[in-house]
């Protein structure tokens, strides 16, 4: 009884540090969205004075970007999203909650790498997707259902671990 | 003595006079709504800051969700389906007081059961220590 109660500090040290531990290389939380199909939207284009619905975006599987002009990590993704527009990957951005004039200035600035971007000022869709931040890419088929959800920068090493694979899947 | 002690009277009225008139942003006028709305706030994880409540937090997409969710409560949505509106969106993890059922069961039996465990460990070790 004595030992027991002796080594009850050290069972609860070891059991808390075992939970940090293991929370440490928890990774991203699964999305819900994943599976489903895009909600429905109408939303104007960010180059041009179209309306753009679920309908109307791409027959073809695609990369859907959440970005805005102040977010700077988008900064960092845009390299690679530029080298996978000329590879011929089809890429559709958000522009979440941002203004139409910069957003325009930066795409001019610093390359294009979008085949068109939906306007989303007041952040409804992005909630309807279940986005928690910029950026994010989400992988859609050609059916225009949720195959993929990334929450944070797309790096090389993340297309090629999670996005392509999944893509040359859904490319016959 | 007497002086510090009203200056303490005086001091306490005021503050809790301002407590009485918190700025509220919701824009409802019906205050049963509104009692609705802030407890609302409290059980949704801001998605944006881990840890925050949607009450808490200014983060960009908590006012959006605010703002949706202040709609919704003004269509006559009730507390459930705007709980199922954000469960929708981010899942069973944005609740933050999560419902009873299977899955939670083991969460919500957790702590009970550990605290039982204590009481029967003192009473053991109280009757040995009355014993000898």
């Amino acid at each position: 009884m004595k030992i027991m109660i002796a080594a009850m500090p050290l069972t609860v040290a070891l059991l808390l540090g075992w939970m940090f531990w293991g929370s440490l290389y928890l990774g991203d939380m699964p999305s819900v969205q994943v599976g489903r199909e895009l909600p429905e939207f109408e939303l104007p284009a960010l180059q041009g004075d179209e309306t753009l619905t679920a309908e109307t975006m791409p027959r073809q599987p695609y990369l859907l970007n959440i970005w805005a002009s102040w977010c700077f990590p988008c900064r960092v993704e845009h390299p690679i999203l530029m080298q996978l527009a000329q590879q011929g990957v089809v890429i559709v951005g958000l522009n979440y909650r941002d203004e139409p004039d910069s957003a325009l200035q930066w795409l001019r600035d610093s390359g294009d790498p979008y085949t068109l971007n939906l306007v989303d000022s007041a952040g409804n869709l992005a909630l309807d997707m279940g986005v928690t931040g910029v950026p994010e890419t989400f992988l859609i088929d050609a059916s225009g259902n949720i195959v993929h959800h990334r929450t944070g920068v797309l790096d090389q090493r993340v297309w090629e671990r999670e996005f392509l694979p999944r893509l040359q899947e859904l490319t016959p | 003595m007497t002086r510090g002690l009203s200056l303490l009277w005086v001091l306490l009225c005021v503050t809790s006079l301002s407590a009485g008139g918190l700025p509220d942003a919701s824009g409802i006028d019906d205050s049963r709504l509104k009692t609705r709305y802030y407890n609302l706030l409290q059980q949704v994880r801001c998605p944006q800051c881990d840890g925050q409540s949607l009450s808490g937090s200014n983060a960009p997409m908590a006012q959006d969700m605010k703002r949706n969710i202040v709609e919704q409560l003004r269509e006559g949505a009730s507390d459930a389906e705007v709980l199922g509106w954000v469960v929708q969106r981010y899942g069973h993890s944005a609740l933050l007081l999560p419902p009873l059922d299977e899955r939670t069961l083991w969460l919500w039996l957790l702590v009970p059961a550990i605290m039982l465990v204590v009481l029967v460990l003192a009473l053991y070790r109280l009757r040995q220590r009355a014993g000898s």
